[in-house]
């Protein structure tokens, strides 16, 4: 797929043969891109009807690789109408303003003097086009691995935050943050009237939002960079899930420098209808347009949901699919990832024995989610394996999460599970050979 | 025996303990689109089947033993059942036969959801370069065909009698028919052809994959894609069509831009290497057409902030940009479209494409095809003689305008 990486001898070699009409860019060689964050963003789903209008909308957030050149994606993918930017910046966060347990609003405050504004096309403002996403200049700025960022986005004009990134809020209660309010920071605040976006502190408005628009970070980082897409549910969005441990460690220089990229969503499914899509449907645009990227990671949430979902949450139980439906599933999305020269990593499904919500963890399912993955195991379809049921399971009665690996309700893990599925993908990682997309 | 047995029990086990199975050794090919089409669901077409058979033929680029087909329910509210799928070759004449069935995973129904596309299994037939394959889809139930590569068939327009269209069947399952009995159809109804998006061989993978993301003026028979596509496809080099009939790069158009549809029309194309962007015509020309509000209108700065944007989401997926300057369109007498200020936009633009060079080549239009005696006009032997599309000798000459090298 890389052509641009070829040689430049050879392209230097090709361009001095051309015909007169045809000029050639002085720099054939661009800078390699390296995404650094992103979000899953959707519609639909618990859709987002809250329209603001002079205001500023500020999203905390850790980066994983750092770097000293930086760019940002907004996407305007379910506006009906064209996206106004106003004005953008982004600047390091005070520390204890990242998804802090003990933060109650007042914060989104950053370090002053670390504002920089980003600019589109030399120029502050941009409009969006619906459906579209527009990727900023770039920008010298340095930051390092792990760095927590504040971006902020200034809106003059009414603005529907139509696309954003759906947090599951439940999982945050779960882990001892507090309880969803309209006093917590979650991922993104939005101020009261005015432009902040060289603020360090702003007023913060009591709307609570879904941080909206702001898609992908980038980086320029060097071209063997490995990027890693977790394409992954609800098992693995938000803070303290299984991703942003592996992010910790793997990320850092010492940790090798391999960016881990979050497209997770809640209740996200691998081929089930829902409204919000599938990991099939958004595909080309949470892998395929992520910068850089050269793995894929499929995480367990999207087939377990595909098995036990259907009759859950406005589903209807006669949705239900086969394992051979989730399975072939599975291996679209391998098939297309290979098109594109992305290596698939797969993983197996999590016991989840003991879940109390009538018709998740019946017979039929657990049989099913066994068979899956045996087939996961087995098939040799994937690139790589990470057998994450083997890591967290309890070997006395493997159809149940490890009691200290159980966060309670038998699904999902707790955060000594979360981390011994981080450990057991960085080892996987480590141990693979490094490649990229170059064939 | 038990031994040996231990042994192999061991290198499983050692297998799945390090997490690693090893994918099917590489053995120096991938799968590489070699027609592809540009899908979209409006505005909707009225068209519907039921226990018919619909049929399209196309023409790829590279020829290979293997291939696939991509078949896409993006625009469907419903999941779309297909019966039966064949592929088989076509001569002038029409099918010859030798249909092997499209199958998924193994059958040969399918059901895909709304929003999805997907790929079939392998397929074993033996194609040339530019080679006509028929692809017969058979559809059981009532299926509105929903999703579909729009051409244009205006009377107006010079090329509408090469359009390619689909075929629909009387009632049954025709896909492993030579002869395949027509529907009977309204007067004058030409089908789109519908849901199918690509077609990948397999192909070393040193094989270039040239997406072109244009417009009406590369959009079907007859345009410089195809004359382009006929010279490089021996040479091993697929012509991957992604444009519009109506296309645009950043107007709105409920089917979607250049850069709404860059994901899909351009990072979903297998094995894709460059991306060939001949696009920002209509942005230009458009507003106010077409029940448009003239208010719509789009400054220069934001056809090159767009240019700007499809290379940049290019360069970071790796794949190369050529770009291409906009040709003259003086003369036109639809009202509005040949403004001077148009005309000015156009020249501008294209004087900013030469200086700040955006693209990692330039292939310079403009500089082919346009009157050197009056460089607002195309040269009258290459127009067609609606001002702005080139006649078969101008679109023959923008596709030997561009040099073989880039693509070695």
């Amino acid at each position: 797929m890389n052509v641009l990486k070829r040689g430049a001898l050879t392209w230097l070699a090709v361009m001095s043969g051309l015909l007169a009409h045809v000029a050639v860019a002085a720099d054939t060689r661009p800078e390699h891109w390296a995404a650094t964050w992103a979000q899953s963003l959707q519609q639909g789903v618990r859709a987002q009807n809250i329209t603001i209008k002079d205001q500023t909308v500020r999203q905390m957030l850790n980066v994983s690789i750092g770097g000293t050149r930086l760019r940002i994606h907004i996407s305007n993918e379910y506006g009906a109408n064209p996206l106004n930017l106003a004005a953008a910046s982004i600047a390091i966060a005070n520390e204890d303003q990242v998804i802090n347990p003990d933060a109650t609003v007042k914060p989104a405050t950053v370090k002053p003097g670390t504002f920089v504004k980003l600019t589109f096309g030399g120029s502050a403002e941009v409009i969006v086009p619906p459906g579209a996403q527009i990727v900023s200049d770039p920008v010298d700025w340095k930051f390092t691995a792990l760095q927590g960022i504040a971006v902020s986005l200034f809106f003059r004009d009414a603005t529907s935050l139509s696309t954003y990134h759906l947090e599951d809020r439940r999982s945050y209660e779960r882990r001892g943050y507090p309880r969803a309010s309209e006093e917590s920071l979650v991922g993104a605040v939005v101020s009261t009237e005015g432009d902040f976006t060289e603020a360090a502190s702003m007023p913060i408005a009591p709307t609570r939002i879904y941080p909206p628009f702001l898609s992908a970070i980038d980086v320029v980082a060097p071209e063997k960079t490995r990027v890693v897409v977790c394409l992954c549910a609800t098992k693995s969005e938000g803070p303290d899930m299984w991703p942003n441990f592996l992010r910790d460690r793997i990320s850092p220089p010492a940790g090798g420098g391999i960016a881990v990229i979050n497209e997770a969503q809640s209740a996200g499914t691998l081929s089930l209808y829902r409204p919000a899509g599938t990991a099939i449907t958004r595909f080309d645009r949470d892998v395929l347009g992520v910068a850089g990227v050269t793995d894929v990671l499929l995480g367990p949430g999207l087939a377990s949901n595909d098995v036990n979902m259907p009759g859950m949450n406005g589903q209807r139980a006669g949705d239900a699919m086969t394992n051979g439906a989730i399975i072939f599933g599975i291996r679209q999305i391998i098939e297309r990832a290979h098109a594109a020269g992305i290596k698939v990593i797969g993983t197996t499904l999590l016991p989840f024995e003991g879940v109390l919500r009538p018709g998740y963890a019946t017979p039929e399912h657990m049989e099913k989610r066994d068979a899956i993955n045996q087939w996961i195991r087995t098939s040799g379809a994937f690139d790589g394996l990470v057998d994450f049921d083997a890591v967290v399971r309890d070997p006395a009665d493997p159809e149940r999460l490890l009691p200290r690996y159980d966060g309670g309700n038998h699904f999902e893990a707790s955060e000594a599970g979360m981390r011994a599925m981080a450990a057991a993908v960085a080892r996987y990682l480590a141990k693979s050979v490094s490649h990229s997309n170059v064939q | 025996m038990t031994k040996s047995v231990l042994v192999v029990g061991t290198l499983l086990a050692a297998l799945v303990l390090s997490n690693a199975i090893p994918a099917l050794a590489a053995n120096g090919e991938h799968w590489a689109a070699t027609w592809t089409a540009a899908l979209q669901g409006a505005p909707p077409t009225k068209t519907t089947v039921e226990n018919q058979t619909v049929r399209q033929t196309v023409k790829i680029s590279i020829g290979g033993s293997q291939f696939r087909v991509w078949l896409s329910n993006e625009y469907g509210e419903k999941p779309l059942l297909i019966g039966a799928a064949t592929m088989g070759l076509s001569d002038e004449q029409g099918p010859i036969g030798n249909f092997a069935r499209i199958t998924f995973d193994g059958n040969g129904k399918v059901v895909i959801p709304p929003g999805v596309r997907m790929v079939s299994d392998p397929i074993s037939i033996k194609a040339n370069a530019l080679q006509n394959l028929v692809v017969s889809l058979y559809f059981p139930d009532e299926t509105p065909l929903a999703t579909f590569h729009s051409e244009d068939v205006r009377g107006s327009s010079p090329r509408a009698h090469l359009a390619s269209g689909a075929s629909i069947s009387s009632e049954g399952n025709f896909t492993a028919s030579t002869n395949m009995p027509a529907a009977v159809l309204p007067a004058k109804t030409h089908v789109y052809p519908p849901f199918l998006a690509a077609i990948d061989t397999m192909a070393p993978k040193s094989t270039r994959v040239v997406v072109i993301l244009g417009d009406t003026k590369s959009e079907g028979p007859g345009f410089w894609p195809n004359y382009l596509r006929d010279r490089l496809a021996k040479r091993g080099v697929a012509i991957a069509n992604m444009s519009q009939y109506a296309g645009t790069l950043t107007l709105y158009q409920p089917f979607g831009t250049g850069l709404t549809r860059f994901d899909r029309d351009v990072l979903g194309v297998s094995g894709v290497t460059d991306v060939f962007l001949f696009n920002g015509s209509n942005d230009i020309n458009m507003p106010g057409m077409f029940g448009r509000r003239s208010g719509d209108v789009i400054p220069n700065e934001d056809i090159e902030l767009a240019i700007r944007q499809v290379v940049t989401r290019a360069h970071a997926a790796g794949l190369r940009v050529i770009g291409a300057t906009l040709i003259p369109f003086e003369g036109v007498l639809r009202p509005g479209y040949a403004s001077p200020d148009h005309m000015q936009r156009r020249d501008e633009l294209n004087a900013w494409i030469r200086k700040t060079k955006p693209f990692d080549a330039l292939v310079d239009f403009d500089e082919v095809v346009r009157d050197p005696s009056d460089p607002e006009r195309l040269l009258p032997a290459f127009d067609v003689g609606n001002h702005f599309t080139p006649s078969t000798g101008g679109e023959k000459a923008l596709a030997d305008a561009i040099d073989i090298k880039l693509f070695r």
